[in-house]
């Protein structure tokens, strides 16, 4: 996946799946971002609605909460097959290693999302140590590239970065 | 902080408006919300590592909600008696101890929380441009986590102090060069200026002359220097002019060489200096000590402080309050010239002689956010902004010259004489022929 190509506030890059609902504030946090920064975003419902959704040139960013993984999973599993993808999941109620993230471990990448000082959106990213894929990078570096603060963290996840700072 | 008994106003006004954090504490809770909180507060301390404790948790957001602060937040006086280095510390110490159990680079964890914050640098920098053995001082002194005071300590321990050692929480530029006894210190991104003759009260000799203004010219030329903090050892920031050299004059040929070669290159490089200059003052600021504060542009004082220009009282004048004093203070100035009364920090404050008063444990830290502050703007808008002052206070140049010179024809004058021999012997001077009234 190409992230170079992408500028802030440019209707382009990489389409947004939110798959299931804006569970937990992560997700409705980062969507709510995304909008602002007009990046599109494209709401899937249920599985049968994954299966609808076309499969066009060019990377998705799937965003999901992990405990609809399983609902997803055979539906999900053929549309990474098909489609260059970053897997993001939500990790608003639980640490990484908590979140079972099987079949997809090694392919998920974990988030928090926030609002910092003066409204700019931030995105905390964590990954297991051992995660083989470009993923983390990628979904790093649109983030960062859009205007997102974002930290990367790799290995064990020591909760919301931004409430240590924040409530310290 | 508000439990130690500063009032919360005060506390988000000096994390807003001391350290330039986008939302203070009790806004940053509030903006979060209980249920994120508590999420939050849950993640964390099953991470073994939690920043809120829980169950205070809705005392917290009570309190907070209740405060009903404004928003935005404004500036309070009682910002300033706040100890906001702690607040520094405590985020600092959270870091530090995070970034030692997760494999994040610290530079980017404290580039993160900067954003975050929006603040001009992130916590971990701050607090080594503050010097980690204050930040602990400082810590140790609130009723903070001691956690965060332990995760500071230890850094400490390894003698890492932060900027002024070179390293700290991250690695700094750092350089000590003496000239003579002015110590020249760049500390990452400011160059401390320290006025080390403390026997003497600093008082300016040539040796300090010299030494003072070759210092302000290595700041200037130092690319890396984003501002210069001057200061004096010991108990006072300068107590003027010494005597004893001026007394040493043979004649006007001395007096002119001083002037032409000491006096004016040193006030000529302060007023027209193209880095922010911040004064830190604990104690007394006499003579020459106080008028050269007229050239800075931030004037940080301790509520122990004094000021005065006592130089009629000897015989002589203060050329440069009496110069350009009047335009840049005001009429009052004059007052205190022909007096020789002693100023208190608050009167100066009122004076404007200084900028800001703060408790003498607090000098060093408010100094250092002055530094930081100073980083927020643009760079190319500061330099123009002394660029600008600079011309402005150049126009003064030759009212600021009749006064020095005045001081020079007033050197071969028998009262000049007669009051520097008083002074040196501990007596009272005789202006008068004996009888006069």
């Amino acid at each position: 996946m190409d992230v170079r190509c992408m500028s802030s506030r440019a209707p382009v890059g990489p389409e947004v799946l939110v798959l299931g609902a804006r569970d937990g504030w992560s997700i409705a946090e980062l969507c709510d971002a995304l909008k602002r920064y007009v990046i599109r975003l494209t709401e899937v419902g249920s599985p049968d609605a994954l299966r609808g959704v076309e499969a066009p040139e060019g990377p998705a960013v799937v965003v999901v909460d992990p405990e609809r993984l399983t609902e997803f999973e055979g539906e999900l599993r053929r549309f990474l097959a098909s489609r260059p993808s970053i897997l993001m999941v939500s990790l608003d109620r639980h640490l990484r290693h908590e979140v079972d993230l099987h079949p997809f471990r090694g392919e998920a990448v974990g988030f928090r999302a926030f609002r910092g000082a003066r409204g700019r959106p931030a995105v905390e990213l964590v990954t297991p140590a051992d995660h083989k894929t470009e993923a983390p990078e990628l979904a790093f570096r649109w983030l960062r590239d859009i205007g997102f603060n974002v930290l990367l963290l790799r290995g064990s996840d020591p909760g919301p970065v931004a409430a240590r700072a924040l409530a310290s | 902080m508000v439990e130690e008994g500063s009032p919360p106003e005060a506390v988000e006004a000096a994390a807003v408006h001391r350290l330039c954090f986008g939302l203070g504490p009790i806004g940053a809770v509030k903006a979060l919300g209980y249920r994120r909180l508590s999420s939050m507060a849950e993640l964390a301390e099953r991470a073994d590592r939690s920043p809120v404790d829980l169950n205070r948790l809705p005392e917290l957001l009570k309190v907070a909600d209740g405060l009903n602060l404004p928003d935005p937040v404004p500036p309070v006086d009682g910002m300033w008696l706040v100890r906001a280095s702690s607040m520094v510390g405590a985020v600092a110490g959270e870091l530090s101890s995070l970034s030692s159990k997760i494999s994040a680079d610290r530079s980017a964890l404290d580039v993160y929380v900067r954003d975050l914050l929006g603040s001009p640098v992130g916590p971990m920098a701050f607090a080594d441009l503050l010097g980690l053995d204050a930040v602990v001082r400082s810590l140790e002194r609130g009723a903070a986590s001691p956690r965060w005071a332990d995760a500071v300590r230890k850094v400490v321990e390894r003698g890492e102090l932060g900027a002024k050692s070179g390293q700290g929480f991250l690695r700094w530029h750092h350089e000590l060069v003496l000239e003579g006894r002015v110590r020249y210190e760049l500390c990452g991104t400011y160059a401390l200026i320290t006025l080390d003759r403390p026997e003497k009260l600093n008082a300016l000799d040539e040796g300090m002359w010299k030494g003072l203004r070759a210092a302000l010219r290595r700041a200037a030329e130092d690319e890396r220097v984003r501002a210069v903090l001057v200061r004096g050892q010991g108990r006072a920031f300068s107590a003027g002019d010494d005597i004893a050299m001026m007394a040493e004059w043979k004649g006007l040929e001395d007096a002119r060489r001083w002037h032409d070669e000491l006096l004016m290159p040193l006030l000529r490089e302060l007023l027209e200096h193209r880095k922010p200059l911040i004064a830190l003052v604990d104690g007394i600021a006499f003579g020459g000590g106080c008028e050269l504060l007229l050239g800075f542009d931030v004037v940080v004082a301790s509520e122990r402080s004094l000021f005065s220009v006592p130089e009629t009282l000897i015989g002589a004048i203060p050329p440069i309050a009496t110069s350009i004093g009047p335009t840049l203070l005001g009429r009052k100035v004059i007052r205190f010239a022909l007096t020789g009364e002693w100023i208190t920090a608050e009167e100066a404050l009122r004076l404007g002689i200084v900028d800001v008063v703060v408790p003498h444990d607090q000098v060093w830290e408010v100094g250092v956010e002055f530094a930081v502050k100073v980083m927020r703007p643009s760079p190319q808008s500061v330099r123009t902004v002394k660029e600008v002052v600079a011309a402005q206070r150049s126009s003064l140049m030759q009212i600021l010259s009749f006064g020095t010179q005045n001081l020079v024809s007033i050197s071969a004058t028998g009262e000049f004489r007669e009051g520097l021999e008083a002074f040196l012997r501990r007596r009272s001077p005789s202006w008068f022929p004996s009888g006069s009234p």
